[in-house]
């Protein structure tokens, strides 16, 4: 073994950027362990942790940039060294097929500039992003904040300040946004039409988008708030801004706000915005326990699914005809003794929609969870539905939906126990999202079914994205098909499929 | 919502790709966290940058740099013109520094400044002498003067006199010997010392008369800014600027009462050495930076300096001796045939103070020979001269820059943009040999530590910001 760390003055790489990297240089033959990071405490203590730790790095700081190898053979590493330094000056070439010359280390040099952007989209480290916001939000920016760890305080400042100016702070942990067709962060390609969508979560955004582009419909404006808009700290400030430009906007004719249930006086003030409009509106409460009744002008959904087929159907100019609307909900089943379902999701709020839609085939434990039935692990003895994109499992990797080798190894560890009745993933393809999603995980789905034979196994996948999305659709599905995979029409019709193969007699 | 948007990706490239993919203007921001992530240091950098008090300062002092305008109108032993020098007192470059932590380069430039002075018959002599506590040691800076590479000056050594002339304040910088085996690279051997008295028994009379000649002094900042149109950038390349003062001073030297082989041999070292201008445009740039130096509330950076083992900044609104130091970082270029990386000292010298003005490295778009001479290509430089804008205050249009469309350079060092930035100054730089006397082996670009700023900004926060000063 032979171990090598260096470490490069300010020389500041964006963690997205070098958690990819290493992933990848992990791949390589004959690598034990490598860490590409800047020295934050928190990655000192994973150099040490590794027994890759160095003097310099006491006095290393944020800025600088940490490169820990550990080769079999020592005539690896500085090859790998090499190739790492390649890969991240651009392959020794300057990038020429940016649009710009200049190099902005700023916002505030892109502002003296006199450039007028007119958005600003954050993903550095949360700590930092509320200064350049208030920056951004100062010259006439909107804000999009995929970034999280941002305090409430500043979360309430900052959407306080731009609710007073009729600004839009779309965060902190927001993953999705659509302005005028143009898809921010991770979103679909889908076509432009009525509807605008005012959402607390983003994959939840993702699939109503999606669904409404299947069903003929099109959207306006996606609109994201992170999913602490609708606390009773930060009142909803920036769901009503949505709410009021989708209101103010000629083009959008229906409008659909999804979100987890609010707290209850951010939810009046929601409603009473909504009815106040005179546009039909959809209202998608996930996981609400309380039965809503539609009134005026509002229209109650209780899936994703629902509240694209309601919005679609509202739609003046819809013309087609809607599928039926089955049911909105899995229905109880009876189901086997020892058969479970092991949800591997990679969108947040699509694992939070199937925790709910399969609630009634009794205990599912999951992350997402905050009683007695929180889990991080599949252990076999009851159902799991895991958001692999969490913290807790990216930890220092990039999110399943950037890097997909995250979650091959627990498709493998579920496959092989026994209990295992079948693996449900959900692949959100689009914007931001791995160019070849669905292939990098096909290998490891192959190896999954050739696990045990004997017995019932099934992988329910659903592919959230369109044909218009930068990886396609139909040619990801057949891939899915060819080697096996069942492939659900949303993700509500994924959770109907795993009911239906676990009740009992099947 | 408009359909024109301008979007600006501070983060990760992948967001930035996928817009490009979907034909949208975009500009990627290549963030990194201000300050090393300090809160407390982001704050006061905040504070600092909306103060009116500071502003007004920066503008102030600044505006007193672009007036500068400095004459050479006389050479002199530096124990006559520089206020305060005497005997025992030894100049070197950079922040204060002890004997036992100096470079090779400037103790054995002091050791040849010892036996040049007769203060020591031996080299064991001189190491002891320095060593005693006998010689004071002082930063050239605290008496308005600089020097290349070790930049030691001694009381008896001739030294160029630069009058500002708006200002009326005078900066000094001794005679550069030429390259090889040479006094501000540590060398102190027979060759070193016979060159030194030269230049103080034959050299000085001459121009001296010749500068006597020349009533009204010759007007550097005219050199400086015809000799960036002519491809120097007045640091590592004087090529230009050393033609045109030749110009200027061959006849007041011939109209000397001296004999003609006598002048013929002041004439050939002036002619013989590349970089004899750059003991002229130091001491101009030092004299128009010094003017502007102790303005209250201005955070303007009056002195980037190096003595090989730490680098040091001054800061207009902070005191006239109070340094922010850190490790000097090393030069990274082309090294000589010859030479590696284990050779090299630490950036040494005091001729940063040509960036600090918004020359050298500065204004390496004017100088594209410069660029065989530190690596890089020409673009480089282009794009080193304009990302200089970002941390300055003000552009100087006394000096432009033909190959910019006659842009003229980013003057005025900012320490909080420079840290809002994230930029730090670009400084082109000799590689010097760490041992003494070898002289120099390459040539490179080099940044000061960011620390230096943090530390400045921390204690313009201190002086300026915690209101406790009744």
């Amino acid at each position: 073994m032979h171990k090598q760390t260096r470490i490069f003055k300010n020389r500041y790489v964006d963690s997205v950027s070098l958690m990819s990297l290493a992933a990848k240089v992990k791949k390589q033959e004959g690598v034990v362990e490598v860490v590409i990071a800047m020295a934050t405490d928190m990655n000192k203590a994973i150099v040490e942790q590794v027994g890759l730790a160095v003097e310099e790095l006491n006095t290393s700081t944020v800025n600088d940039l940490l490169i820990g190898v550990i080769t079999q053979d020592s005539d690896r590493t500085q090859e790998i060294f090499d190739h790492i330094l390649d890969t991240l000056s651009g392959g020794g070439k300057k990038d020429k097929a940016t649009q710009q010359d200049k190099v902005y280390t700023s916002l505030e040099s892109v502002v003296n500039d006199e450039l007028k952007p007119t958005v600003a989209i954050f993903s550095i480290p949360g700590q930092y992003v509320a200064r350049e916001a208030q920056i951004a939000l100062e010259n006439d920016m909107d804000v999009m904040i995929f970034s999280d760890n941002m305090s409430l305080e500043e979360e309430v400042a900052l959407k306080q300040y731009a609710f007073d100016h009729g600004r839009l702070v779309m965060g902190p942990d927001c993953g999705t946004a659509v302005f005028d067709g143009v898809g921010l962060c991770f979103a679909n390609e889908v076509t432009r039409g009525d509807i605008g969508i005012v959402a607390a979560s983003g994959t939840g955004s993702q699939e109503v988008m999606v669904q409404i582009d299947r069903l003929g419909g099109g959207i306006t404006d996606a609109i994201g708030t992170g999913g602490r808009d609708l606390s009773l700290a930060v009142n909803g400030l920036m769901m009503r801004e949505g709410i009021r430009r989708l209101s103010e906007d000629d083009n959008t004719k229906v409008i659909v706000c999804v979100s987890k249930p609010p707290a209850l006086k951010v939810r009046d003030l929601i409603l009473n915005q909504l009815k106040s409009i005179d546009k039909p509106c959809v209202v998608c409460f996930l996981g609400n326990k309380e039965t809503m009744h539609d009134e005026g002008n509002i229209h109650y959904a209780s899936s994703l699914y629902e509240a694209a087929h309601k919005a679609v159907s509202l739609s003046p100019s819809y013309k087609g005809t809607l599928p039926e609307l089955k049911s909105s909900k899995v229905s109880s089943v009876e189901v086997n003794p020892n058969q479970y379902i092991v949800g591997l999701y990679c969108g947040g709020t699509l694992c939070y929609e199937a925790l709910d839609q399969l609630s009634p085939l009794g205990t599912i434990k999951s992350n997402l969870r905050h009683d007695d039935h929180v889990t991080h692990h599949v252990d076999g003895t009851t159902h799991v539905l895991l958001d692999l994109g969490d913290d807790e499992f990216t930890n220092g990797r990039p999110h399943p939906m950037i890097e997909p080798s995250l979650r091959h190894d627990w498709i493998l560890n579920a496959a092989k126990l026994e209990t295992t009745r079948v693996i449900l993933l959900d692949f959100v393809l689009g914007y931001g999202a791995h160019p070849q999603a669905v292939q990098e995980s096909l290998d490891t789905l192959k190896e999954a079914f050739e696990v045990e034979k004997e017995r019932s196994f099934d992988i329910v996948a659903y592919v959230c994205a369109t044909s218009k999305d930068k990886q396609g659709f139909e040619s990801n599905v057949e891939a899915l098909e060819s080697i096996g995979v069942k492939v659900a029409q949303s993700n509500l019709h994924a959770c109907e499929l795993v009911a239906s193969l676990i009740k009992k007699g099947v | 919502m408009s359909n024109h948007h301008h979007f600006v990706n501070i983060g990760t490239r992948l967001f930035y790709d996928d817009l490009v993919l979907q034909n949208q203007k975009v500009t990627q921001v290549k963030w990194a966290p201000l300050a090393n992530g300090d809160h407390k240091l982001i704050q006061a950098l905040d504070k600092l940058s909306k103060e009116s008090r500071v502003q007004e300062a920066n503008e102030k002092a600044v505006s007193i740099v672009l007036q500068g305008h400095p004459y050479l109108v006389d050479i002199g032993l530096a124990k006559d013109m520089i206020e305060g020098m005497h005997e025992n007192l030894i100049l070197h470059a950079g922040p204060p520094i002890e004997w036992n932590r100096m470079c090779g380069p400037m103790q054995g430039a002091i050791i040849g400044a010892l036996l040049y002075e007769k203060k020591a018959n031996t080299i064991e002599e001189a190491k002891a002498l320095a060593a005693s506590g006998n010689i004071e040691f002082s930063p050239a800076q605290h008496y308005n003067a600089v020097g290349p590479m070790a930049g030691v000056i001694s009381a008896s050594m001739p030294v160029h006199v630069i009058l500002n002339k708006p200002f009326g304040n005078k900066a000094y910088c001794t005679i550069n010997e030429g390259l090889g085996k040479v006094l501000r690279f540590g060398a102190y051997d027979e060759s070193v010392l016979t060159r030194l008295h030269w230049i103080k028994d034959e050299f000085m009379p001459v121009l001296k008369a010749a500068l006597f000649n020349v009533p009204l002094g010759i007007d550097l900042k005219v050199l400086i800014a015809q000799a960036v149109q002519m491809g120097d950038e007045c640091h590592n390349r004087n090529k230009a600027a050393t033609s045109l003062f030749f110009k200027e001073i061959v006849n007041p030297l011939l109209n000397t009462p001296f004999k003609r082989d006598h002048i013929q041999r002041v004439i050939s070292f002036i002619q013989n050495n590349d970089h004899y201008f750059l003991n002229l445009s130091m001491p101009a740039a030092k004299s128009m930076l010094e003017a502007a130096h102790g303005v209250e509330y201005s955070t303007l950076v009056t002195t980037m300096a190096r003595n090989g083992v730490d680098f040091g900044l001054r800061i207009s609104g902070l005191g006239k001796q109070t340094w922010f130091t850190a490790p000097a970082n090393m030069v990274q270029g082309l090294l000589f045939a010859g030479f590696s990386d284990e050779d090299a000292s630490p950036d040494l010298g005091d001729s940063t103070i040509t960036e600090t003005l918004g020359i050298g490295g500065f204004a390496m778009g004017a100088s594209p020979a410069i660029t065989q001479f530190v690596g890089g290509t020409v673009e480089d430089a282009m794009e080193y001269t304009r990302s200089m804008f970002a941390i300055t205050m003000k552009e100087n249009t006394a000096f432009a820059l033909p190959a910019l469309n006659f842009m003229g350079t980013a003057t005025g060092i900012d320490v909080l943009k420079v840290i809002k930035h994230g930029v730090l100054p670009i400084i082109n730089s000799g590689i010097a040999h760490k041992e003494a006397g070898v002289g120099q082996i390459g040539a490179g670009i080099v940044s000061p530590p960011m620390e230096c700023f943090l530390k400045a900004l921390s204690a313009l926060n201190d002086e300026y910001m915690e209101e406790n000063h009744g």
